[in-house]
C-alpha cells in the first residue's frame, strides 16, 4: 500500500472525520509496518563456485501492509514503498569441512556492501550463517539472499530465509 | 571426496560426476522434502562472472584448489526435482541422458 500521509491540524481546527480517518490510517501503519519474512521449506542444492540465489517458495509472515512485496516462488522480495528498510537472511550448510561458505544479500543485482559473511566450511556438524545490513529503499526496489561454496562439489543448504522490514521513511 | 569410478566419472557418498566432452555434469542427492529427488549442475571451465565481480571487489577469495574434479568449474545450468535413481547405472543414464539434452 502507499505510505499514509499524516493529516495536519490548525490551531483551534475542529478535525474533520476524513482527517481523523487519515490520522487512524496513519496509525495503523506505523504500527504494522512492511514486513516480510519469505523462506524455503525444504533442501536446495548449491552447485560449487557458483553465486546462487536462493529460491523462496513459502511466505513465513507477511504483515497487513507488506502484500505485494512477494509471490511464492521466487529469489525475489520486492519494495512497494519506499523507506529505510533492514534486510536479513540466513541459511544452513550441510555438515562439508572443504572450503568457503559465504552468504549474500543483493539489492537490485548488486551486492549490498556489507551486507555478507564469510566461513571456512566446519566439520562434524551443519552450519548456519546468516546477515544483516540496512538499505534505503525506493518502490520496486527487488532483494535476494545469494550463498557460494567452494567444497569441491553440489553442498544442500537449508532453513533458508529472507525478511525485508520497513523500519523509517525513506 | 570424489572417488574414480571409471574414465570421465567419479563418485561419493551423495553424488555422482560425468564428463562429457568440456562439460562436468553433477548428480547431486540431498534431502528434500520426502527425501527422493535429486538436483543436477552442469559445469563448465572458468569462474562464473558473477563470482569473478565479487572476487574483484575482494568480496570473496579465489576459488582454491580442493583435489576437485571440480575445481576451476563453475555451475551454467541446473535442474531441480528429479526423481532420484535407484541405483548406480540408473543415475550414469540420467546423467548421460541430460548431457544430450543439455
Amino acid at each position: 500500500m502507499a505510505v499514509p500521509v499524516i493529516p495536519t491540524f490548525g490551531t483551534n481546527e475542529v478535525p474533520s472525520s476524513s482527517k481523523l480517518a487519515a490520522l487512524t490510517t496513519a496509525l495503523a501503519y506505523a504500527l504494522n509496518p512492511p514486513r516480510v519474512t519469505a523462506s524455503r521449506t525444504g533442501a536446495q542444492s548449491i552447485p560449487n563456485g557458483a553465486v546462487t540465489a536462493i529460491s523462496l517458495d513459502s511466505t513465513t509472515f507477511v504483515s497487513a501492509t507488506g502484500s505485494g512485496m512477494f509471490t511464492p516462488t521466487s529469489t525475489t522480495i520486492s519494495l512497494v514503498d519506499p523507506g529505510g528498510y533492514t534486510i536479513a537472511g540466513g541459511v544452513t550448510f550441510a555438515n562439508n569441512a572443504t572450503g568457503a561458505r559465504m552468504v549474500l544479500l543483493y539489492a537490485n543485482g548488486s551486492e549490498i556492501p556489507g551486507g555478507g559473511t564469510f566461513a571456512a566450511g566446519s566439520a562434524g556438524d551443519v552450519q548456519r550463517q546468516s546477515a544483516a545490513t540496512g538499505v534505503s529503499g525506493a518502490s520496486g526496489d527487488t532483494f535476494l539472499l545469494q550463498v557460494y561454496q567452494t567444497s569441491g562439489g553440489a553442498l544442500a543448504v537449508t532453513n533458508s530465509r529472507l525478511t525485508v522490514s520497513r523500519e523509517s521513511g525513506a | 571426496m570424489w572417488e574414480e569410478a571409471g574414465p570421465g566419472r567419479w563418485r561419493r557418498d551423495d553424488g555422482y560426476l560425468l564428463r562429457v566432452g568440456d562439460r562436468l555434469i553433477e548428480l547431486h542427492m540431498h534431502d528434500g522434502p520426502g527425501g527422493d529427488t535429486c538436483t543436477v549442475h552442469v559445469y563448465v571451465e572458468g569462474v562464473q562472472p558473477e563470482a569473478q565481480r565479487l572476487m574483484d571487489l575482494g568480496l570473496i577469495l579465489p576459488q582454491q584448489s580442493t583435489g576437485s574434479p571440480l575445481d576451476g568449474h563453475h555451475a551454467t545450468a541446473t535442474r531441480d526435482g528429479l526423481p532420484s535413481p535407484t541405483d548406480d547405472d540408473a543415475a550414469w543414464r540420467l546423467l548421460q541422458a541430460i548431457a544430450l539434452e543439455d
